[in-house]
């Protein structure tokens, strides 16, 4: 690599869509998540910082980070905490640069191995958050996250493999996540492919990031916040970036493997741009109308409601892999 | 790019974020965590209580998945599998991507 290439990855990495947009639209995402919620449960939302309260989710952050006192608990490995949470937040920024949007694109045949590699980080990251403490409330927290997460991973792996491996059937570079954003296309095979692999992999990020009705692992009434219950100050700020930067990072994934990103149109167009946003919105309105709508469920309904989701990307993949 | 090519190339910028961002955060909030402890957060019961009990046995893990489908494949999980270690659940995920891996190598050559 000559020394241009490596400022472009740094700044890829680091900048756009790395670390600074992943964080920026992270919070965007949160303030349009309890905005819309709000309005759905007849609450006004975030009002006060920024117009329409859009600032909020800054506000909040910058609080809790710069303001709040360090406090940790007795057994708690705070070092730990943070090293996770910052791969985490490593791993999805340069996942990023697998994508069509990055100025220094991560390409190759195969590279869904190494995009894939990167997602599982994430996941650890998450928790790891409830087993680097002592307390009792985020070892359980932890412990239903990663029952969850046996049956919702593997649902999005082989629903982002079955989708890899329909949009570049043709390709030069095969199961590349590049060449399946960048070139995309659409026919009855790869609809019926994306079709089933989209619902798999829509409910499996729901699962993920613990919104609704999959949010047992965090719930407030009988864990006190679970996997979040130790957190407070700056490492509760990081945790909240990380967080909402993964919901941001699956929602573009999703709008840019499953929906077409912007298609018709093409990467870098004005309407493509515009086409892009929208279907990232509309995913997002989804996701909060599903969040907004259900009661919360428990460990083995949740676990055998996503056996099902394995079912439909396992569908998914036979198709794609056989005709 | 081939794949190990790819590979290190994410890997690297993955840690660099990930050290710039801790670096940050450290020189943000800078000093110890020790004059500040306090105990668990535990609702007001007591730490005594838990003080044999702060990590959850491996029964409590993956009860979900058996008592309502998977009752003898979750005994697998239990005694061959999961030890309460963060590997062997990993290497668990592992067995599933390297599924999805090898459907897809042979999608490669039939086509």
């Amino acid at each position: 690599m000559v020394y241009s290439e490596i400022l472009l990855a740094t700044f890829s990495a680091l900048i756009y869509p790395g670390l600074l947009f992943l964080v920026v639209l992270g919070l965007l995402t949160q303030w349009y998540m309890r905005k819309l919620v709000g309005r759905l449960q007849n609450r006004i939302g975030p009002k006060y910082v920024g117009p329409l309260g859009i600032a909020q989710p800054f506000a909040d952050v910058i609080k809790l980070v710069f303001v709040k006192e360090k406090l940790s608990s007795k057994g708690r490995l705070d070092r730990l905490l943070i090293l996770f949470m910052t791969l985490g937040l490593g791993a999805l920024s340069s996942a990023m640069l697998f994508t069509p949007i990055s100025p220094y694109v991560i390409r190759g045949g195969y590279d869904v191995i190494a995009f894939i590699y990167l997602m599982i980080w994430s996941t650890i990251a998450f928790a790891v958050i409830g087993l680097s403490s002592s307390n009792p409330f985020t070892i359980a927290g932890s412990s239903r996250f990663l029952t969850q997460i046996l049956f919702a991973e593997p649902a999005l792996i082989i629903s982002i493999l079955a989708a890899t491996i329909a949009l570049t059937k043709n390709s030069t570079t095969p199961l590349s996540i590049y060449s399946s954003a960048a070139y995309f296309q659409i026919s009855a095979l790869i609809a019926a492919v994306l079709a089933l692999s989209f619902i798999s992999f829509f409910l499996a990020t729901i699962a993920k990031t613990l919104i609704k009705p999959f949010d047992i692992p965090e719930a407030e009434t009988e864990l006190a916040g679970g996997l979040l219950a130790e957190l407070s100050g700056p490492t509760l700020g990081l945790a909240i970036v990380f967080h909402y930067s993964e919901i941001a990072f699956l929602a573009l994934i999703t709008t840019m493997i499953f929906l077409g990103g912007p298609y018709p149109f093409n990467y870098g167009d004005a309407l493509g741009m515009a086409v892009f946003i929208v279907k990232y919105v509309l995913l997002l309105t989804l996701m909060i109308t599903v969040k907004a709508s259900v009661g919360r469920v428990r460990v083995e309904q949740a676990v055998s409601m996503i056996k099902y989701v394995i079912l439909t990307s396992v569908t998914a993949l036979i198709l794609a892999t056989v005709f | 790019m081939d794949v190990l090519e790819l590979t290190l190339i994410a890997s690297s910028l993955m840690l660099l974020v990930a050290l710039l961002t801790y670096l940050s955060y450290a020189a943000v909030k800078k000093g110890g965590s020790s004059q500040n402890l306090s105990e668990p957060y535990l609702c007001g019961e007591s730490v005594d209580d838990f003080k044999n009990s702060i990590s959850v046995g491996s029964t409590n893990l993956y009860w979900g998945a058996t008592s309502a489908i998977l009752s003898r494949f979750y005994k697998v999980l239990r005694d061959e599998i999961h030890t309460g270690v963060l590997n062997d659940w990993f290497f668990y995920m592992c067995i599933w991507l390297v599924l999805g891996v090898l459907l897809s190598f042979i999608t490669i050559s039939m086509s």
